[in-house]
Parts: structure tokens; C-alpha cells; sequence
């Protein structure tokens, strides 16, 4: 069955009768979300999948409290968000280096954002954007990595970490500046 | 990767995992909305009571009971009813922030508009009676009695000037008092008006200066917060029982 002409939230309201709609949306989030969990918790290939597990169990259990007024991206992440700190808390402990893939795309994302050099290197450039982000506060890092990395707007990341509009704009402003601020400290020219 | 969408599928089989139903989100939802209003109007009477209770602490002797407006504010306090509101606030704050849609609203807005509203409604529960005919009532139940009324004593101060406690019987221009340490002082004062508006079954404040250590001089007399309860007492567990035509019948003895 082709399901690719059909958005998310028309697969959530099949998936009640139709097995293959559901396997469809986690076809179509697994590897988002774990590269997702990935970035903000390094943990490792086993415990990521089973957090994943966990996160599509609970999205089958609660599909009927989906809100139509989000997007199903939206509610997938904050599940997905939730679930991944429920496990720091469970360990009573949150990562402190990340291996963070940065693809062509983040780098770019980030590249023109910060206004950083062009013709820096970009290995090198790699390698110091992740020393940075690693450098940085957690709740700050957070909303660099869905805006950066996930790609999310505003209001989605409002309402996948569950805050205002406002708060989420305030925090990706001092993340930026924590992040100029680091980025200058390693002498990255800017 | 491993085939995720195959284990989550098995074990949603194996666990007979089923949507929970829709009324359940629907209901919870409702059942949290439902609960701010509640809870504001519960604050607003904590709040009220808390008024209620500054306003019964006769600001105006503060000087006779304790050496500062401080001290004084402290012995006060009303500390059960202040407990009892912020126990409120907690609840109202945990109920709102469950709701669907709160975290879309600034958190600081939102909280300085809902406690706007419980002290506008606790002003207007205080000034339409509300909290004092809550408060009386609740006097009647003894464990509520013991925790509001806990600065009975500190009042009592013969040679600052005041007493606490009850009159026996009454007569022309005196009348025989028991403080609330079981002294009785002969109670003499010039015109018996302030008693009409009193119900004298309730614990009484006697305001006036000490002569000697049995007889006393009464400027002001004043019904307390903490006597029997009621305005009209019924006077169900009075010890007295006269008739009495100043007090509707609870209990103080006309001597002519």
C-alpha cells in the first residue's frame, strides 16, 4: 500500500484500523528520532532503540489524546523529548560529551546564521562547533539542536519543550550568544 | 538499525496494547480546566480569612502586647490560614500547568493575573461576610479553634493595660471577670454601653489600666476573635445558662 501521499495526522487517524498506517509513521520517524535522542543524549545504539521503542509504544497507547491543533512532528518530539529525560532522571545523570553528526546542511545552517567565515575549513570547523556545543548548557544546547539540527520553527519548538513562544525566542538568544561567546574563546574567527 | 517496526508491533500484539480511549483525554482535560476555578476561589477565601484575621487583631493595642510593629505582626500572624493558601497555590499552579494548552501563556503573566484574582475575590469574600461567617463557624470545631487561636495569652497583660476573658455577672457599673489564667478581677467601668453590641458569652478584651491586683478600670470592651463563635451564640457548651436580656441568653448574669 503507497502511503507517501498521506500526511501524518491522516496516518494517525487510520492507524486505529490500519496496522500498516502506524508501521508507516515509524517508518517515518525512527531514524529522525534517533538521531534526535543521539544528539541530545549520547547514549548508546541499544539504549537508544529501546528509548525508541518506548517512544512508539506510548504514541500507540495515546493516539487518541493527539491534538489536531499540533503537528504530529511536534507531539512525536516532545514524546520523544520527555522520554529521553525521564532516562536521565531514571540513571540520575545527563551526558556530557556528544557525538554530534554535522552534515552538510547543519553546517551551512550554521555557517550563515553566525556569519562564520566561509573559507574556514571544514573539518576543522566541525570539530570546534562540536567542542562548542559540548561547552554549552544543557537547556541552551537543547533549542540549538532543534533549530539547527532537527530544523524546527519557533513554535514548534515551543511546543515540543513545552514553553511560550517567547521564552523559546528568549532561549535561542542566549544560546546563540553562549555560543558566540565560546565560538570567540576558541578562536574561531567570526 | 535494528527493524524497530517489527518489535514495537510485536510487542504492542504480545501486550495487547490498545489506544486508550478518547472520553479519558477528553475528561482529564475537562477535570483540570474545571479545577483552576476551584482552587481561585478557595484562595480567595484562604485570603479572606487571612484579612478577616488581620483586621480582628486590634492593630490599635499593639503597643500593650509587644515592643514593635514587627514583633507584634509576627505573634499575629495568621499562620494557619497563610499555610493553607499557599498549600492552594501549589495545587493551582500543578493543575494549570497539566492543562493541554498552558504552556503557550507567559508564565509570570499568568501568575500575577491569578493572584490579582484570588486577592480581588478574597477582598470582595471579606467584605460581603463571607470569611467571618466561615471563620465563626469554624470556631465551633475544637482542632480549628486550637490552630487559629494560638495568641489567646499574649493578650492578657494587667499592667499593659489589658485583660482577657470572661464576666461572671455584670451589674450597674462593675462586674466580676475571670481572665484567662482563672484570676478574677472586679471590673469597674462607667457606662455599660459597649456592652449592648456584645455577645459577653464569647471571650472578652478588656482595655483600661489595673488599680490594684484585683480591681481594674475599663476604657474599651471588645468581643475576640476566638470566644464561643457566633455573633449569636447558642451557647451550647456554656457552663452559665441565665437569661439574659443583653446577650441573647448566653449566659451573663444581670445583678441590680
Amino acid at each position: 500500500m503507497d502511503f507517501s501521499y498521506k500526511t501524518d495526522e491522516e496516518l494517525v487517524i487510520s492507524a486505529f484500523s490500519n496496522e500498516d498506517s502506524f508501521s508507516e509513521l515509524i517508518n517515518r520517524y525512527e531514524k529522525k528520532l534517533f538521531n534526535y535522542i543521539k544528539r541530545i543524549s549520547n547514549l548508546s545504539k541499544e539504549d537508544i532503540e529501546d528509548i525508541l521503542q518506548e517512544v512508539f509504544i506510548k504514541v500507540y497507547r495515546n493516539l487518541n489524546g493527539f491534538d489536531a491543533d499540533l503537528k504530529f512532528s511536534s507531539w512525536i518530539y516532545r514524546i520523544t523529548h520527555n522520554e529521553v529525560i525521564t532516562n536521565f532522571r531514571k540513571f540520575n545523570s545527563r551526558p556530557k560529551f556528544f557525538d554530534l553528526n554535522i552534515n552538510d546542511d547543519i553546517l551551512e545552517s550554521i555557517k550563515s546564521d553566525f556569519n562564520i567565515e566561509k573559507d574556514l575549513d571544514s573539518y576543522i570547523l566541525r570539530e570546534k562547533l562540536k567542542e562548542v556545543l559540548q561547552k554549552m548548557d544543557v537547556k541552551y544546547r537543547e533549542v540549538l539542536i532543534l533549530k539547527f539540527f532537527e530544523f524546527k520553527d519557533y513554535n514548534e519548538i515551543s511546543d515540543i519543550i513545552k514553553k511560550p513562544i517567547g521564552t523559546v525566542g528568549t532561549l535561542i538568544n542566549r544560546a546563540k550568544k553562549q555560543f558566540r561567546d565560546i565560538l570567540i574563546k576558541l578562536d574561531i574567527k567570526i | 538499525m535494528t527493524n524497530i517496526i517489527n518489535i514495537v508491533l510485536e510487542k504492542i500484539k504480545e501486550k495487547n496494547i490498545k489506544p486508550r480511549p478518547r472520553w479519558i483525554f477528553v475528561f482529564y482535560n475537562i477535570f483540570l480546566w474545571v479545577l483552576v476555578p476551584i482552587f481561585i476561589i478557595f484562595g480567595a477565601l484562604s485570603f479572606s480569612f487571612i484579612i478577616h484575621m488581620f483586621i480582628s487583631s486590634d492593630f490599635d493595642l499593639r503597643d500593650r502586647v509587644s515592643g514593635n510593629l514587627f514583633e507584634f505582626v509576627f505573634k499575629t500572624m495568621p499562620y494557619f490560614w497563610i499555610i493553607i493558601l499557599i498549600i492552594f497555590l501549589f495545587i493551582l499552579y500543578f493543575d494549570f500547568k497539566n492543562t493541554k494548552k498552558s504552556y503557550k501563556f507567559n508564565f509570570l503573566k499568568v501568575s500575577l493575573f491569578g493572584l490579582s484574582l484570588i486577592i480581588l475575590i478574597g477582598i470582595m469574600f471579606y467584605f460581603s461576610g463571607v470569611a467571618r461567617y466561615f471563620d465563626n463557624n469554624f470556631l465551633k470545631v475544637n482542632s480549628y479553634k486550637a490552630l487559629s487561636c494560638q495568641n489567646l495569652k499574649m493578650w492578657n497583660n494587667p499592667e499593659k493595660g489589658i485583660l482577657v476573658g470572661k464576666f461572671i455577672n455584670i451589674s450597674e457599673n462593675s462586674g466580676s471577670f475571670k481572665d484567662i489564667y482563672e484570676k478574677n478581677w472586679n471590673i469597674l467601668f462607667n457606662n455599660d454601653a459597649e456592652l449592648e453590641s456584645l455577645n459577653l458569652d464569647n471571650n472578652i478584651k478588656v482595655v483600661g489600666r489595673k488599680i490594684d491586683d484585683n480591681n481594674f478600670y475599663a476604657e474599651h470592651i471588645r468581643e475576640m476573635r476566638c470566644g464561643c463563635g457566633m455573633k449569636n451564640c447558642d451557647c451550647v457548651n456554656s457552663e452559665r445558662n441565665f437569661i439574659d436580656k443583653r446577650s441573647n441568653g448566653c449566659g451573663i448574669k444581670i445583678l441590680n
